[in-house]
């Protein structure tokens, strides 16, 4: 179990990470959310014992302090990869093997069984360069895994992918990460990559942590509207604007309410009413702006689409929607 | 059709524009002098004779000197890497205190007149010298130090800028997946560096087998390399053919290492991550590298320390005496200018020199750098390339000799002309200017170009706008070695110098070979004031912060 009790990194007295705390189960899977900016990285690199940091990194309760990096036994995976590109694919897999002096027969099977993992049987002989981004990845991670890590860190693995592979490795992560019983450390700014791949999630800004919980709690209650728009919120209403949807969702009164682009749908019988400014249709669904009355432009989704002018009744759906810093206060829903 | 066809010979023809001058320039002052002393020497009695050949080759004081040459040149190499390996790294991976003085430092050997060297490590080593008890003076360990002196700075400056910006992230993931530093060092840091070290390695090797003003001040009568074996067979033995043999010989030898050289420096993946990295702290596990470090360090300053201290000294005193008197033209027998005007004269014809490497520098590297569409056109640039660089390992003397008897007679009758010792020291500073300049603009995206020409910039506009600034540094840079190279150049000015304007180097040797403690205390301060003004023109470089000088 990895954990972090005040943990701060600064550069040039310049602090990137502030007294954090964090714990990380075995087998877990943690993503540190976060804009660029947010001192996520350098966390995760001090985690690597590759940045100096005061405070407390633990393993098992047993501190890391003075653990040079090659000793602590976690592996480290780059966004870019960094395959070592003089090295074919085996080599790159095995490079960790070959360290611990594991024979070559068995060396040779555990890279065919990690290559059939990733999804990249036969791949043994290619090199780096001949491959495509995401086969780089699978790569590094096939890569990080032979070392069987106490502990993964992955630097943004799948940012430098295009999204449609993106989102398909990034499945394949969560269910190889799964199956390997590996415990690990994500960071990444993407909240979809975030949700996909992991079990709990801590969100960072400025180098502090703002909220921590499984992938549910803080979808459910982000801790602030800045934390609600970057979760993938849509607006965040303030105010007497909050109000009146608070009202039709059947909520207590608060001061704020965090809406998904989907929290309102056209319904003839719904109980609020405003006029629609503009109107996209989707794949899936119509997507409207309304103006509502008392509380200002809202998205809502629709099954057909009215024209621009058109007034348009709506419905609230209480399951899209949070009420920003309520699960400090109390748990609504 | 006949767009393209235009668009294809319009780029020939600036190509050829480009290259026309350094060209011609190259052909009549460096390759037909030394062709003109090799024919000389080769074709004597009007045919050419093979059996000179095997039996110059066949005579053991030569084939003593071959094997002198190589084995100090490969210790010398050995050593050089050794050494400048670890400095390279404290110097541009590491932060501490006094560090951009030392690697300013450390590079003043690789522009210092090797003049002001030999009597550096004389006044070191020698019968008078704080070390003498070493009984190093005239001995091949003498030589190979003084090599190491010279040659380390090289392998700082070419290994230094690779390191610099090489991505430190595939070593921080071999350390995440187990590996030791050591273990890093071997598998990822090194294989990543092999090109910058090769390409170094190569480079100092042709230093040190054509190091010339070293072997002769520190070998003494005993030792002779190729080089001061060619020296000895003009001037003491009158014995042209061999000389002209020897010559060719090390001229072969130069170009196959060229070759070879510029063979491994080809990158095998040349999309490699350059970034600019955080410099560490030092911490106790430097110890290592920062011991070696100090070695260099060490070995650079003591002579020069020595040097300095010796000048300082008259009749076993303190004062400044002997700067004072390189106001006069000394003692008996006086020079024909006090050594002030010898320095005037250096420095004026410094100027002129390094104006003339950097035009035709300049040249050069746009005529190599241009992109090439057709197999043909890549090898012509890559052979121009390659053609610039052979000053480099032709010996200075040779070159001076050769302009000394081909310029005096026929068509190019240049030897009294003002212009001569300028232009020669161009030569040997221009292959500096060229690895200086054309991996910048061999780096500069040629995307770039085509968008200023998409947005309605014609060819020269173009140049203005992209490769203008990339270059502008590199070029002060350049224009600074150059400038010190031919401040300290000996070997080829000592055949071409006008008696009534000779330079500081010259100066120097002739106030050595003068009797007298008088004498020998202003070559010292000369001596130190060479150094001094050379130093100056290394920070003022090492200011600009080029990282690209090291390409050499």
């Amino acid at each position: 179990m990895l954990s972090l009790r005040e943990v701060s990194v600064a550069y040039d007295g310049k602090a990137a990470v502030e007294d954090v705390g964090l714990e990380l189960a075995d087998g877990e899977v943690l993503a540190l959310l976060g804009p660029s900016g947010s001192g996520k990285s350098t966390l995760l690199r001090a985690v690597a014992g590759l940045e100096p940091a005061t405070g407390e990194i633990s393993w098992d309760g047993r501190s890391l302090r003075g653990v040079p990096t090659h000793k602590r036994g976690f592996a480290l995976m780059f966004q870019d990869g960094q395959l070592f590109p003089h090295l074919s694919v085996a080599n790159n897999v095995a490079y960790s093997m070959r360290l611990r002096r594991i024979p070559a027969a068995d060396r040779a099977k555990k890279v065919a069984d990690l290559l059939e993992l990733v999804g990249l049987g036969g791949y043994q002989d290619r090199l780096p360069g001949t491959l495509s981004g995401g086969e780089r990845q699978r790569v590094a991670l096939a890569r990080a895994l032979a070392v069987e890590p106490r502990l993964l860190l992955l630097d943004e693995p799948l940012s430098a992918l295009d999204a449609g592979l993106r989102e398909r490795l990034a499945g394949d992560l969560r269910r190889i990460l799964h199956e390997a019983g590996t415990t690990a450390l994500m960071v990444t700014h993407d909240q979809e990559e975030a949700f996909a791949v992991a079990d709990r999630i801590a969100l960072l800004r400025d180098g502090r942590l703002v909220q921590e919980g499984t992938l549910r709690e803080v979808w459910a209650h982000p801790t602030d509207a800045w934390a609600a728009l970057f979760l993938g919120y849509a607006r965040v209403l303030e105010g007497s604007a909050a109000y009146p949807i608070l009202t039709a969702a059947g909520f207590d009164p608060a001061d704020s309410v965090a809406l998904r682009r989907s929290a309102f749908v056209a319904d003839p019988a719904g109980p609020l009413t405003g006029t629609v400014i503009s109107a996209r249709a989707t794949p899936e669904q119509h997507r409207l702006v309304v103006r509502l009355d008392d509380v200002g432009e809202v998205d809502a989704v629709a099954d057909t689409a009215p024209a621009p002018g058109e007034s348009v009744r709506l419905r609230v759906e209480p399951n899209r929607l949070a009420i920003p810093g309520s699960y400090a206060r109390k748990s609504v829903e | 059709m006949s767009s393209t066809r235009r668009a294809v010979s319009l780029r020939i023809g600036t190509l050829v524009a480009l290259a026309a001058v350094p060209v011609a320039v190259l052909a009549v002052f460096f390759v037909l002098p030394v062709t003109g002393m090799v024919q000389r020497g080769l074709f004597f009695g009007g045919s050419f004779d093979p059996s000179v050949v095997s039996r110059v080759v066949g005579r053991p004081e030569i084939q003593r000197a071959l094997w002198f040459t190589l084995w100090t040149s490969g210790l010398g190499t050995v050593l050089s890497v050794a050494l400048g390996l670890p400095a390279a790294f404290a110097l541009h991976r590491l932060a501490f205190p006094l560090q951009r003085v030392i690697r300013a430092g450390l590079l003043v050997p690789f522009v210092l007149p090797t003049v002001v060297v030999g009597v550096a490590f004389r006044e070191l080593i020698g019968e008078a010298g704080v070390l003498s008890g070493l009984g190093l003076d005239g001995t091949p360990t003498a030589i190979i130090l003084g090599l190491v002196f010279f040659n380390a700075s090289v392998v700082i400056r070419a290994v230094g800028a690779a390191w610099e910006s090489l991505d430190p992230r595939p070593g921080e993931a071999a350390a995440a997946l187990g590996a030791s530093p050591v273990r890093v060092l071997l598998t990822i840091t090194l294989p990543a560096l092999r090109p910058a070290i090769v390409s170094a390695a190569s480079v100092v090797f042709l230093f040190c087998a054509t190091a010339f003003g070293i072997v002769l001040t520190l070998g003494g009568v005993r030792y002779n390399s190729i080089e001061t074996e060619i020296y000895k067979l003009t001037f003491a033995l009158f014995d042209l053919p061999g000389a002209a043999v020897l010559s060719v010989l090390q001229l072969l030898v130069v170009i196959g290492l060229l070759v070879v050289a510029g063979r491994l420096r080809t990158v095998p993946d040349p999309a490699q991550s350059r970034v600019v990295v955080r410099r560490r702290r030092v911490s106790l596990r430097d110890l290592p590298v920062l011991l070696s470090t100090s070695v260099l360090v060490l070995l650079v300053a003591g002579p020069l320390l020595a040097l300095l201290l010796g000048s300082l000294r008259v009749r076993d005193r303190w004062s400044l005496g002997n700067y004072v008197a390189l106001q006069t033209p000394g003692f008996d027998p006086p020079l024909p200018v006090p050594v002030t005007t010898a320095l005037m004269t250096s420095l004026a014809v410094a100027v002129q020199a390094s104006l003339v490497a950097l035009a035709l520098g300049l040249l050069v590297a746009f005529a190599v750098t241009r992109r090439s569409r057709t197999v043909a056109e890549r090898r012509v640039r890559a052979v121009l390339d390659g053609l610039f660089m052979v000053p480099l390992g032709v010996s200075a003397v040779t070159l001076g000799l050769g302009l000394y008897l081909s310029l005096g007679s026929g068509p190019f009758d240049f030897r009294d002309e003002p212009w001569l010792v300028p232009l020669a020291q161009a030569l040997v500073a221009l292959p500096l200017v060229v690895r200086t300049l054309v991996p910048v603009l061999g780096s500069v995206d040629d995307r770039l170009r085509q968008a200023a020409a998409g947005l309605g910039a014609g060819p020269l506009r173009a140049v203005m706008t992209v490769d203008l600034p990339a270059i502008w540094k590199p070029l002060l840079a350049s224009s600074g070695f150059a400038f010190a190279a031919s401040l300290g150049e000996f070997g080829a000015t000592s055949f071409l110098v006008r008696e009534e304007r000779p330079t500081l180097p010259v100066v120097i040797l002739r106030l050595l070979s003068r009797p007298g403690s008088d004498n020998y205390g202003m070559a010292l301060a000369a001596a130190c004031v060479l150094a001094a003004a050379t130093a100056v023109v290394m920070l003022l470089v090492e200011r600009l912060r080029v990282p690209s000088i090291g390409a050499l």
